[in-house]
């Protein structure tokens, strides 16, 4: 290797599956991009949007000098007549106008951001956090994911999602998930995980609409109606539970909240002195506090007195709860045949083996080669918190989560480096005994809930704790419910980071609206996008293909892969220099937090977000070059020895897992909660404070035990609304960002469904449509987008799938103008599409095909 | 919590200067105070969208609380004075700013 030939460790950021790379430089150019076979993050593979990188950075069109507006209108397709200043100049005016924000009310801030094609994330985060702004959001998913498949996960597993333990699992079954087969968390090792427990015989069964990615691999496809997952999977809960009689009585005894006694109130009965939820001791004959009990005489069913009341344990409620979920009830909603929901549900009871254990490592641990995973597609909805929740439930009656062969979280336990016992973290007990995390990508844990609270957020969060995001970032009624709730102030400025919201969130004519209102939009970009049509001032970021990071895949709970193997701790570092004016947003950042006078915030929040400590903790009133953060996070992980400039020669540091780390569940006295007691007094507190402000409420929606609740698709009336619209996310593409790229437009234009309009070609026949045929596909909020016809056997016959987040119109984008179909122009964004417990926008619409 | 007893400098970051009214304030505590005791009597004069900010429920503070002792990041049950020397509390909630995969 010489200076002029040299291969470079880093981080691919194409997607958030942060897959670790090296860069193969030749006189300064980037040449090629291989996978890096020493981090776990990856193994050495890459998907073809990592092996495309180098498309993305020398993108003749990328963005190089800070730009401003000198039109004053904005809206969509409107130029804004781009004059080029000087950073100075731009920096005057951004710092200028924050710190007159902050002074007057930093709640007036409105970040949005995104991880990918971008250089970092974690800087953004921090300096919303220092600037004491509650408004910010990801809007690169925007409202398409994270707020149920993640509250689920990091309740279930402490973790920000799930996969089967694909090195012992034998028989999964996935809804709407692609983990292994497609784009996402870990994707890469992931694929080659997957495909390993395809050879040893793993069963894999896949609950879709469309039969794509992971379906073409799989044992079995079973289609299903968008948004009916939870009613395939309370069926299944009632098969097992009910007709079957198999569940594993001592994980629900001792790791979930089945034995604590419900009274008639459905709430814990609890114990006088203590307030501790109480259980039934059969061994004594009496109820005793959850924490005081034999674990082998807890009892599961029955009925007892206990505090004065007849109380039954949780799981008894449960089980008599999901009687009333017959598979044919199952069948009405989901299209899935009784008969098929009845032997899945019987295979994977028996795969099971509930009981079993097995040597690992030289200890003795429980063994349930099953799981139910679930992801974008059962939570993409309205009804997305009680789908997870019916689907985890799968996983915690046979007590396969977080066990050999189970579901697995990723990564919720580590006990650090050998040599310096860092990163450390573990999840621990909580209020009434449930599992707190160790960890979590969000400083508002998923548990223990806040109580409901007068929302002072744009989205209104603080009433419901258990959502992320909500609706009123960017809908339709947003004013009207910010006045309804007295939002004392309105956004004045954005900064965006990456993201094109105009293409993520919802329909494009509403986002605009909502973007029209804020006085002053900040965006940094590589490229020019729709959203830019929107912004004020552009700043020129570096690409993650010119950018530092110390933490590039989010360690651990969010990019790294779960089961046996190795820790991996990469960094991203720029593989070639970046060109023209771009500056890395962290850096630009940095200065703003002096100009604005934030930076004992900032330093304060760096200390505690990136666990700074020791002689390695910032300063609070001293400051730092992003590259000095960066050097002080890695020596407070690794030691002194090992900060930025050992991680820049050596990419990534590797150490192996331990077996308790990897299958923690039994090694930890934490429980998980079957029954959510919890939401009885949520509802009732945030009941209050929205019927109060004139907001209509259906308890149903907090029921402690999982319903099938139906989406606002599922209630369409209009017989000409035939078909159920979706979109799915295409391998080839993330999101929006990836379409102008050219390879990937290529291999996108090559492949069959990339940019058309599946349609089951019986369906397709009966409407008289061939392939190829341009059609309109029309929702009954008069909203509609055009496209090419596909037809194929591998979509539902009630359903059409598109393909990503495509249908750009910028002229700025000349490669992705005009590709593909923007389904999100369908979907309406406002409160009846948002979900009333965990604020999740509804992704699924009721359509019409016109020709 | 008694009102005789020692003097603490508490800095409120962020958001809560705005709460506060103002970035630093002197607060008197018990010599056996604990940071918990020093939260609890913040909450008591600034009022309930200050204790709403710093509390989950009543008595339990936020999981994104974070206390600093002289800057350096401490338990809310730990006492307040460290080695004899004078504490400079600082108290920071750190929004809810981050989530979603993307
Ligand atoms: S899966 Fe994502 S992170 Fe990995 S190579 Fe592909 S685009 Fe890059």
């Amino acid at each position: 290797m010489t200076a002029s030939d040299r291969w470079v460790a880093s981080t691919c950021g194409l997607c958030y599956g942060t897959c670790s790379i090296r860069g193969h430089v030749k006189d300064d150019v980037l040449v090629k991009i291989e996978g890096n076979p020493e981090s776990e993050i990856g193994r050495g593979r890459l998907c073809g949007k990592g092996v495309s990188g180098i498309m993305t950075l020398y993108d003749p069109n990328r963005v190089n000098a800070p730009l401003k507006r000198t039109n004053p209108l904005k809206g969509k397709g409107v130029d804004p007549g781009w004059q080029e200043i000087s950073w100075a100049e731009a920096l005057d005016e951004v710092a200028g106008r924050l710190k007159k924000v902050h002074d007057d009310d930093p709640r007036k801030l409105f970040i949005q951001r995104t991880t990918t094609n971008t250089s970092i994330r974690a800087p953004m985060m921090m300096f919303g956090a220092a600037f004491g702004t509650p408004n910010s959001w990801a809007a690169g998913g925007g409202l398409h994911c994270g707020n149920g498949a993640h509250l689920i996960g990091g309740i279930y597993h402490a973790s920000w999602s799930l996969v089967p333990d694909f090195q012992h699992c034998k028989y999964a079954i996935y809804f709407g998930a692609s983990k292994g087969h497609g784009a996402g968390h870990v994707a890469c090792t992931n694929m080659q995980q997957a495909a390993d427990a395809r050879i040893r015989g793993m069963k894999l069964v896949v609950v879709d609409p469309m039969s794509n990615f992971a379906s073409a691999k799989a044992t079995e496809w079973v289609p299903i109606r968008p948004g009916t997952d939870a009613a395939m999977g309370l069926a299944m809960v009632n098969v097992i539970l009910n007709d079957l009689g198999v569940w594993d009585a001592e994980y629900l005894a001792t790791k979930t909240n089945a034995p604590y006694l419900i009274g008639p109130d459905r709430c814990y009965v609890r114990d006088a002195d203590t307030k501790k939820p109480l259980v039934w001791d059969t061994g004594r004959g009496r109820a005793v506090p959850y924490d005081d009990a034999d674990a082998a005489g807890l009892a599961l069913e029955g009925e007892y007195d206990a505090g004065g009341v007849r109380a039954r344990p949780a799981f008894a409620r449960l089980r008599e709860h999901v009687r009333q979920f017959t598979p044919e009830w199952a069948e009405g909603l989901s299209t899935v045949p009784a008969a098929a929901i009845r032997r899945i549900a019987r295979e994977f009871a028996t795969e099971a083996m509930v009981g079993s254990t097995i040597v690992i490592d030289g200890q003795r641990l429980p063994y349930r080669p099953v799981a139910a995973i679930y992801f974008r597609g059962a939570q993409g909805h309205k009804n997305s918190v009680h789908n997870c929740y019916t689907l985890e439930l799968l996983n915690q009656i046979v007590g396969a989560a977080d066990v050999v062969g189970g579901a697995l979280g990723f990564n919720p336990v580590c006990y650090g480096h050998p040599e310096t016992g860092k990163p450390w973290y573990e999840p621990k007990p909580g209020p009434d005994g449930l599992m707190v995390t160790g960890t979590w990508v969000a400083p508002h844990l998923p548990y223990p809930i806040p109580d409901p609270k007068h929302p002072e957020s744009m989205s209104l969060g603080g009433l419901f704790p258990l959502g992320m995001f909500g609706t009123t970032m960017a809908s339709r009624d947003q004013e009207e419910l910010w006045t309804q709730f007295k939002l004392p102030y309105r956004p004045e400025i954005m900064l965006n980071y990456g993201a094109n919201s105009l293409l993520s969130v919802g329909n494009s004519d509403t986002v605009a609206e909502t973007l029209t209102r804020i006085p002053f939009v900040v965006s940094f970009e590589i490229t020019l996008t729709e959203f830019s049509e929107f912004a004020d001032i552009v700043l020129p970021d570096t690409s993650y293909l010119e950018s530092l990071d110390s933490r590039p895949n989010v360690p651990f709970i969010f990019n790294h892969p779960a089961g046996q193997g190795q820790w991996s701790w990469p960094i991203r570092q720029p593989v070639v220099a970046p060109e023209g004016q771009r500056r890395q947003c962290a850096d630009v950042l940095l200065e703003l937090v002096d100009r604005i006078g934030i930076r004992e915030e900032f330093n304060a929040i760096a200390n505690t977000h990136l666990k700074l400590d020791g002689p390695h903790r910032l300063d609070f009133k001293t400051p730092y070059t992003y590259a000095e953060v960066c050097d002080r996070e890695l020596k407070s992980h690794f030691g002194a020895e090992r900060g930025l400039e050992w991680f820049r020669e050596h990419g990534v540091i590797s150490w192996p897992k331990r077996v308790e780390e990897v299958y923690w569940r039994p090694f930890l006295k934490v429980r998980v909660p079957i029954y959510w007691e919890f939401l009885v007094g949520l509802n009732a507190k945030a009941k209050t404070i929205a019927n109060a402000r004139g907001l209509t409420w259906d308890d149903a929606w907090y029921d402690p035990l999982p319903r099938w609740l139906p989406c606002p698709s599922h209630e369409v009336r209009d017989a000409r609304y035939d078909l159920w619209g979706f979109y799915y996310r295409d391998t080839l593409h993330t999101n929006s960002f990836t379409n102008e790229n050219p390879w990937l437009d290529e291999a996108a234009r090559l492949d069959p469904y990339s940019y058309t309009i599946a349609v089951n070609a019986a369906t397709g026949r009966r409407k008289g449509l061939r392939d190829g045929q341009e059609v309109w596909l029309e929702s009954p909020h008069n909203r509609r987008v055009r496209g090419r016809v596909r037809l194929t056997e591998t979509v539902h016959p009630d359903c059409v799938g598109v393909g990503g987040c495509a249908g750009h119109w910028a002229k700025t984008l000349p490669i992705a103008r005009g590709k593909g179909i923007m389904f999100n122009d369908l979907l309406e964004v406002d409160w009846d599409h948002g979900s009333p417990v965990n604020l999740n926008l509804d992704t699924c619409v009721k359509l019409r095909i016109v020709a | 919590m008694a009102t005789t007893g020692r003097v603490v400098s508490v800095k409120f970051l962020g958001f809560l200067q705005r709460l506060a009214g103002h970035r630093e304030a002197s607060v008197e505590v018990a010599a056996d105070a604990t940071l918990a005791d020093l939260l609890d009597a913040l909450a008591r004069s600034y009022g309930p969208a200050f204790a709403s900010a710093i509390f989950r429920t009543p008595g339990d503070v936020h999981t994104h609380l974070r206390v600093f002792v002289n800057e350096e990041e401490a338990q809310v049950t730990d006492r307040i004075v460290t080695g004899g020397e004078a504490a400079q509390v600082a108290v920071l909630v750190v929004p809810g700013f981050e989530g979603g995969s993307r």
